[in-house]
């Protein structure tokens, strides 16, 4: 396994070069980067880009994308450079990710920057860029990868720092779309569901200059790179100092070559020793975290895609199991939830439809997708309106309900009532319409089931799904 | 896009801005309001801090201003799902309600605006101490529903007293007022538009912010919001009502029927 955290070499330095050493001088770089990758095989890569030259590590089949994040208001405020405390917030979260993110073994991580002179970071553009149909085919995902990205806005006031986070996730040329297929004796017919959203507000935090300062230095106590997995080992360097205001400008980077318990092997991209750093700390001294949960959230999305993409794309390394996969979803939403007290129905119920997602694909067995079933119920409590959280309970339900010999009549009646429900809230979404033409095939070979819900209802359905311009 | 029809959409996009620059004198101008006549727009404008300039009356202002930011942005993330987008005006405040009313009401309507929001930081009245404490409010002007719904009311503000000294968090407020009032503006639109799928949608996602919003209240504000809860069900029912009605309906309400917004 290999991790890569690389921030290219300095701007203000940079801009001293000529623009043609500067091509040669990122191509060079970049190239060590895919060596160092390809030298690991299945890897992963962290590294730092412009805004304006963004780019994804097109071998990892997920990408996460960190833009920076901004102060909010007017065109002068927005321009202002970042204080201290906010420039380190947003590299501490960096460093978060780098630890947290080796236990996905193939990921691509890219803090994206805005470097002087050149246009903001605005999230459409970067996405439009790396994931969307349009994209540069030679920075952008391949498709079938997923992009994950995170932004958002800073307020300060004295010495505290509000920070609202926004995320959004996709997979280049793919829908998030699910369809699992019912069969009985006499047929089949297939269900389908996408996620209740791709984008999300998540609740806005407040957290203090002496937070990040004390985050600020448990990561330098961390930062002592050593020679051996422990703490008795020699010290041979120390990461940058992240608390000094040029750090945002600063060469930095380094590969993981290695994961032992809590310890990474790093290999220094920029100048320095290699060695191995304590990767873990504890949550009591390393509250970043519980300060902004949405890390949490961001783990639980980035295990989602990596899901998704090891089932429905070829060519990309393989990651952790599916069980493994869940687990870390499952453990990043409970301590997202548990850190969060804000309500956010939006946020939680994408949560619940993400976990139900991932356990109904990898369900081989009843009780996982009664587990889903729950998940997606919870998603439909919070968002009711939402006529694809609708569809994800119902292309669970109908697989427990209505398939194999020991169907239940009585469960008819209430499975297209819940049918029904999803084209009430939203009478144009495909998947809803589709669901319910679907189990009306079921249907055509369950007579026990038409009489359960009532032969007469059953025929003016079918009447008015005839004359639907979307199903003739 | 043949010319003629280029040509066409500018004639009327130039003269919906002239009219947005002279019938809207009265409210402080917002060119990017105009530039789309046809998308409904949420317009978020400035915040409003009248008196004697302090540090903390500022502070305020601009925690006020940055959730009327923050929340644009959110707005805007969603605006595909909900066909509904925000704008916003910098410096747009109006000093008085009583703006939105007679031609600039249908002025703004004709723009697509379907709710103005601004925030005020003003003197708490009234308590004693009221002289060291401030009122930070977020102002609604559902302008869809003075329009066509005038006996309704379409004003709402949302009142955040902040005692001096403390730490009174505007910012951490979550936006489910302007979620509710958003898709109830919206949703209104949509039924007279005919546009009965969508408007049945939005609809139900208004009833669901609206009845989370009265769950929040307290007081006399609760009366309010169960109130435009009633309406957002009863309209729901009367736009499935004429979508049935209608004979050149062919969509999904034809399958559900009169089914409401499910729990």
């Amino acid at each position: 396994m290999r991790v890569a955290l690389w921030r290219p070499a300095h701007f203000v330095r940079e801009a001293r070069l000529s623009a043609a050493w500067r091509s040669v001088r990122r191509g060079m770089q970049w190239a060590a980067a895919l060596l160092a990758i390809a030298a690991a095989g299945p890897a992963a890569a962290m590294m730092a880009r412009s805004c304006d030259d963004a780019r994804v590590f097109s071998q990892s089949p997920v990408n996460v994308l960190l833009l920076p994040y901004t102060y909010t208001g007017t065109q002068e405020q927005m321009a202002r450079p970042l204080s201290e405390a906010a420039g380190r917030l947003g590299l501490l979260m960096e460093h978060d990710s780098l630890i947290e993110m080796t236990k996905f073994e193939t990921i691509g991580v890219v803090n994206l920057v805005r470097t002087p002179g050149s246009r903001p970071c605005e999230s459409d553009r970067i996405w439009d860029a790396l994931a969307g149909p349009q994209r540069d085919s030679s920075a952008g995902l391949r498709r079938g990868a997923a992009a994950v990205m995170m932004w958002g806005r800073i307020y300060e006031e004295g010495t505290t720092l509000y920070v609202q986070t926004y995320l959004r996730f996709g997979r280049a040329e793919v829908s998030e779309r699910v369809e699992r297929t019912v069969t009985t004796s006499s047929g089949s017919a297939t269900f389908a569901a996408q996620l209740p959203s791709q984008v999300v507000t998540l609740p806005p935090r407040r957290i203090t200059r002496d937070d990040i300062a004390a985050i600020n230095r448990e990561f330098m106590r961390l930062a002592v790179v050593r020679d051996g997995p422990s703490e008795y080992a020699r010290i041979v360097d120390r990461l940058p100092d992240l608390g000094t205001p040029e750090a945002s400008m600063r060469p930095f980077g380094y590969a993981v070559t290695e994961v032992r318990g809590d310890w990474v092997k790093v290999l220094p991209l920029e100048g320095g020793q290699p060695g191995w750093i304590r990767a873990r700390a504890d949550a009591s001294t390393w509250p970043l975290r519980d300060r902004l949960p949405e890390l949490y959230f961001l783990d639980a999305v980035v295990a989602y895609a990596h899901l998704r993409v090891a089932q429905e794309a070829s060519g990309f390394p393989k990651p952790a199991s599916a069980s493994r996969l869940i687990n870390y979803a499952r453990q990043s939403l409970g301590r997202y939830r548990e850190s969060t007290k804000e309500a956010s129905p939006a946020a939680d119920a994408l949560g619940h439809a993400l976990l139900g997602t991932m356990l109904m694909l990898a369900a081989s067995d009843r009780p996982r997708l009664e587990e889903a079933q729950v998940e997606f119920d919870q998603s439909v409590r919070l968002v009711p309106y939402n006529a694809e959280a609708r569809n994800l309970a119902n292309v669970a339900g109908v697989q427990r309900c209505c398939s194999g010999p020991a169907r239940s009549n009585a469960a008819a009646g209430a499975m297209m009532s819940s049918l029904l429900d999803a084209v009430s809230v939203d009478p144009a979404n495909a998947n809803a319409l589709g669901n319910l033409a679907a189990f009306h095939r079921l249907l055509d070979g369950w007579p026990d089931g038409v009489a359960a819900i009532g032969a007469a209802e059953v025929e003016r359905q079918r009447t008015a799904l005839k004359q639907l311009p979307t199903l003739r | 896009m043949k010319p003629g029809r280029r040509i066409g959409s500018r004639l009327l996009a130039a003269a919906l801005g002239a009219i947005s620059c002279g019938a809207l004198a009265q409210l402080p101008d917002c060119r990017a309001i105009s530039l789309d006549p046809a998308a409904y727009k949420v317009v978020l404008g400035e915040v409003s801090a009248p008196g004697d300039a302090s540090r903390e009356r500022d502070a305020i202002r601009d925690r006020l201003r940055f959730k009327l930011r923050t929340q644009a942005e959110a707005l805007q993330l969603v605006a595909e799902q909900r066909q509904l987008r925000s704008v916003v005006c910098e410096g747009r405040a109006p000093e008085d309600e009583a703006v939105f009313s007679g031609s600039t009401l249908d002025d703004l309507s004709r723009l697509g605006v379907v709710m103005e929001v601004w925030g005020t930081v003003r003197p708490a009245s009234g308590a004693a101490g009221a002289a060291t404490a401030r009122e930070a409010h977020l102002n609604f002007a559902v302008i869809s529903l003075l329009r066509f719904e005038p006996t309704l009311g379409g004003f709402f503000d949302l009142n955040f007293i902040t005692p001096a000294g403390t730490s009174a968090d505007v910012v951490l407020k979550d936006n489910v007022e302007l979620e509710a009032l958003a898709t109830l503006a919206v949703a209104v639109r949509y039924r007279r538009d005919r546009r009965y799928d969508t408007g049945a949608r939005t609809f139900c996602e208004a009833q669901a912010h609206i009845a989370r919003s009265a769950r929040q209240a307290t007081g006399p504000d609760v009366t309010r919001w169960n109130g435009l809860r009633e309406y957002a069900v009863a309209s729901r029912t009367a736009l499935v009502n004429e979508a049935l009605a209608d004979p050149q309906y062919t969509g999904g309400l034809r399958v559900s029927g009169a089914r409401g917004c499910a729990p």
